[in-house]
């Protein structure tokens, strides 16, 4: 095997070249070998170079002789057929298989690559000591999580806004909202309230205008029929209202029910010092348990004798005798009706509870009118002659009832047959069919039926079926003869800001709140006073009662029929 | 190794702790008091909705968070300003630990604990991490420099690097007349030697090498006494210990008829690998200190640098849909 040896000592010196004759090249750091590498990593016998009779052609092949093998190109071999370009490494010596020329087999380059001082300084220098070696660039990893934070977290959501900017157009009930969340959904500083939970695809309908506070506008696009606080256009205009705006209160992305202000803080912000208000809002009020003023109702008084009404509606605060009555016209002792051993009754003794004549409503928050028909007519009947019990007065009309007692009368007189003691032959006669009586014991008939008449209105009027219950003065008007008392009108609520659910204290029988059962007289006021309510609700945070907010019991957003005024519909006439 | 008893307690006033107790604690005052102020504001304040950060008190807290925020991340600028002259660097960083205590609590409070999975929760959370990994550098800032100071005992990593390197070539040069056996194992443990390495070898070290080197070496050099005291021992057999070379010198040594000056050779060969050892283990505790001393960092700063991009979303987007 013909070998021949470039061996370049350094960078500027000049090729050295060799030419070898051996069947086998010997490398290693012993001085027997035909390559003699001085480096102390090497084996004395490191490696052989062989030539071989390969399959495609003569070829020379690398025989490692140390067991840790050579590296050819950097993979350690510790058998190998070199090909031309093939870079062994020998320490810090490397061999490079050149091209074979004319009259060689083998082409080798020996390169020393570092000098043995400098590859020292090369091996401490390639040990990764500290963490800057190891690539992990604290500078690097910073940008890199500052641009794919901001990018994800502003940018994303930025670039959808501007591709698709949303339409600044209130909700219309005729468009359902996108059900497509976008990315500004990321934004979401909290769960939207229940109701809105559909406009978490669409954050523009209520923010209108990019670093622009939502405008009461965002609010009223829906809510157009809310009604004010302020109760009239002029009060609307002025402090507090006029700088007021929906979300003072109204703080959304607070959850499902975070919408409704529960902090009583919402309404004593002004009520608590409401002298230098507009709109006389009432007595300051800082909270329910200590501060808040005693009811005021709506009670009715008779007016006076002058007046176009017979009833006027008059405000009292609980706790002033103002407070303590009211006129009805009626007589109605509720200690008698609810006696628990039973009133009289047609069939015997009945025993009334107060539901038998308090009808609630359809939304149970409050009761029906009691009225005379429905509640009362049962035991109460309207019957005035004994001998025709099923004949009833009309009830309401008192000139009807004192013609129709003259018209009973005077038709069973004319009848004949009545079997009354001491009714007269004319009218004790029974009469054949077609019979008609001569005309002057036709006038005895009649006669008698105007004095039974007359007895029996004086009885109804006077002593029993009015009487029970209205006040009965006599008059001097001809034909009523008698006055009924006008009876003071139910149509308005009896609290003056609020109506009291009922409904919601279905638990609570009512005698726990209404002392019904030791009332004498229908005059008397039988609501509760706010002590009553105190016994089980305190203010919001309360341990040991029901924490009730203003909002439990009160509204803001006032309806127009809601409104407290004096200016009362119509009381109900009085016949 | 050792442990000079000189070194184990630094005085407090070390330039590696001084921090903490910088001008008697005078940003810990400053960052408790800030912390009691914000605490009264926050049980003093009722707004109507409950806390949150939208409430004149939470754009408060959510301004002097945001000016923490900023004020902290700028001590990555000011101890690059070596010529500063704006307090010293020693008060930054004793501020930077304080009040970025205080910023936990400080942003909490802003956040009227209403969290999320949105933008705002993920700017808290990498601020969390931020001090998380914080508190855990002020923990080695506080330990590793004691004991990398008792590690040293006044030398230096790289005059050990220099040694280490000597050894080896020493240790080439005793195996260079025992034959090409022992050279080959020589040379193989050179280039197994580990110095260093990637970030989990630096921190951790490679486990192979710790144990082919710490457990062995003592034991050897136990063995080596042994079969020097002792005549050849009774049983050993060398094909069990070709697993490191001081096994293998071991192995040598106990497989009997070799002439004094061989023993005497492997002998020194052994010393000087046994030092090498000792010196490797060294070495890479000593990274490892080093490493530990700075590898929070590499979440602190980068995880800084997110929240900062997170915070300018967080704001950015409060005020775009107000």
């Amino acid at each position: 095997m013909k070998v021949l040896l470039r061996t370049i000592e350094s960078a500027n010196a000049p090729t050295v070249e060799k030419r070898l004759d051996l069947t086998v090249l010997k490398i290693g750091r012993g001085s027997d070998q035909d390559l003699v590498l001085g480096d102390q990593r090497l084996a004395l016998a490191h490696a052989e170079l062989v030539p071989h009779k390969g399959l495609l052609g003569p070829a020379i092949r690398l025989e490692a002789k140390a067991r840790m093998g050579v590296k050819v190109n950097g993979t350690p071999q510790v058998s190998d057929t070199l090909k031309p370009g093939d870079v062994l490494d020998f320490g810090r010596y490397s061999l490079t298989v050149g091209k074979p020329v004319e009259g060689c087999d083998l082409v080798l380059t020996l390169q020393q690559r570092l000098a043995a001082h400098e590859e020292r300084s090369a091996r401490k220098a390639a040990f990764k000591t500290t963490l800057a070696d190891t690539g992990w660039s604290r500078r690097r990893l910073s940008w890199l999580l500052f641009g794919l934070f901001a990018l994800v977290t502003l940018g994303w959501p930025l670039l959808r806004y501007f591709q698709q900017p949303p339409v600044p157009v209130a909700a219309e009930r005729t468009t359902v909202p996108s059900r497509e969340l976008k990315a500004d959904i990321l934004w979401n500083s909290g769960p939207l309230s229940n109701a809105h939970q559909m406009l978490n695809a669409d954050c523009g309908v209520c923010h209108q205008q990019p670093f622009v506070q939502v405008q009461d506008a965002s609010c009223k696009g829906c809510h157009a029929d809310l009604g004010d606080h302020a109760m009239t256009s002029v009060v609307a205009q002025q402090h507090p209202f006029a700088e007021q705006r929906c979300t003072d209160c109204h703080r959304e992305h607070n959850g499902a029910h975070g919408l409704i202000p529960t902090a009583n803080q919402a309404c004593t912000v002004c009520h608590a010092e409401p002298a230098d208000l507009p709109g006389k809002p009432g007595l300051p009020t800082k909270d329910f348990s200590t501060a808040h003023p005693e009811f005021m109702l709506k009670l009715t008084r008779k007016a006076a004798l002058d007046a176009k009404e017979p009833f006027v509606w008059v405000e009292a605060r609980q706790g002033t005798p103002e407070a303590k009555f009211e006129d009805t016209g009626l007589k109605f002792p509720h200690d008698l009706h609810l006696d628990t051993k039973g009133i009289d009754a047609p069939e015997g003794k009945r025993v009334l509870e107060c539901a038998g004549c308090h009808t609630p409503t359809a939304d149970r928050a409050s009761f029906l009118p009691v009225t005379m028909e429905a509640h009362c007519s049962d035991c109460h009947r309207l019957d005035f002659d004994p001998q025709h019990p099923d004949r009833l007065l009309p009830h309401g009309e008192p000139e009807a009832v004192v013609q129709s007692v003259r018209d009973h009368f005077a038709r069973i007189a004319l009848a004949g047959g009545v079997m009354t003691a001491g009714a007269p032959a004319e009218v004790r006669e029974r009469r054949r069919p077609g019979e008609t009586l001569a005309p002057n014991r036709a006038r005895a008939a009649l006669a008698w039926a105007d004095g039974e008449a007359q007895k029996t209105l004086t009885d109804v009027f006077e002593k029993r079926s009015c009487y029970l219950c209205h006040a009965v003065s006599p008059t001097s008007d001809v034909p009523r003869r008698w006055q009924i008392a006008a009876v003071a009108p139910t149509t308005q609520p009896a609290f003056t800001t609020l109506t009291f659910p009922h409904g919601a204290h279905a638990t609570e029988n009512c005698a726990s709140c209404h002392a019904s059962a030791t009332s004498k007289h229908a005059e008397d006021v039988l609501l509760p006073d706010i002590k009553s309510c105190r016994d089980c609700h305190g203010d919001t945070g309360a341990m040991t009662e029901t924490a009730s907010p203003c909002q439990s019991c009160h509204v803001y957003h006032l309806e127009a029929s809601a409104l407290p005024s004096l200016a009362r519909p119509a009381a109900k006439k009085a016949p | 190794m050792s442990q000079p008893t000189a070194h184990r307690k630094p005085s407090r006033e070390s330039a590696h702790t001084g921090f903490m107790r910088h001008r008697g604690f005078r940003w810990a005052k400053f960052a408790l008091l800030l912390c009691i102020a914000c605490i009264a504001a926050y049980v003093w304040h009722e707004p109507l909705d409950g806390p949150s950060g939208g409430s004149w008190l939470g754009y408060t807290l959510g301004g002097i968070a945001l000016a923490l925020v900023v004020f902290l991340a700028w001590l990555g600028v000011r101890k690059r300003r070596y010529g500063s002259s704006l307090g010293t660097l020693k008060g930054w960083t004793s501020a930077h630990v304080y009040l970025g205590l205080a910023l936990v609590l400080i942003a909490t409070l802003h956040s009227g604990f209403q969290f999320g999975l949105n933008i705002h929760t993920l700017a808290y959370t990498l601020m969390v991490l931020v001090v998380v990994s914080g508190i855990y550098g002020i923990v080695v800032y506080a330990k590793l420099p004691q004991e990398i100071a008792r590690l040293r005992t006044g030398s230096t990593r790289d005059a050990w690097i220099e040694e280490l390197l000597d050894l080896n070539d020493e240790a080439l040069k005793l195996a260079e007349p025992m034959g090409p056996d022992v050279h080959r194992k020589v040379v193989g443990s050179i280039e197994k030697v580990q110095i260093g390495g990637g970030l989990r070898r630096q921190l951790y070290g490679s486990k192979k090498q710790k144990r082919s080197l710490e457990q062995f070496s003592d034991a050897l050099q136990q063995r080596l006494k042994a079969l020097i005291d002792s005549a050849p021992p009774e049983t050993f057999n060398p094909s069990a210990t070709q697993q490191s070379t001081v096994m293998f010198m071991a192995g040598q040594l106990g497989s009997g008829d070799k002439s004094a000056l061989d023993l005497q050779r492997l002998q020194q060969l052994l010393d000087v690998i046994g030092r090498r050892n000792a010196l490797v283990t060294r070495i890479n505790r000593d990274i490892a200190l080093h490493a530990r001393l700075q590898v929070w960092l590499l979440l602190h700063v980068p995880l800084t640098f997110a929240l900062i991009a997170a915070l300018i979303a967080h704001i950015v987007s409060v005020f775009f849909y107000w």
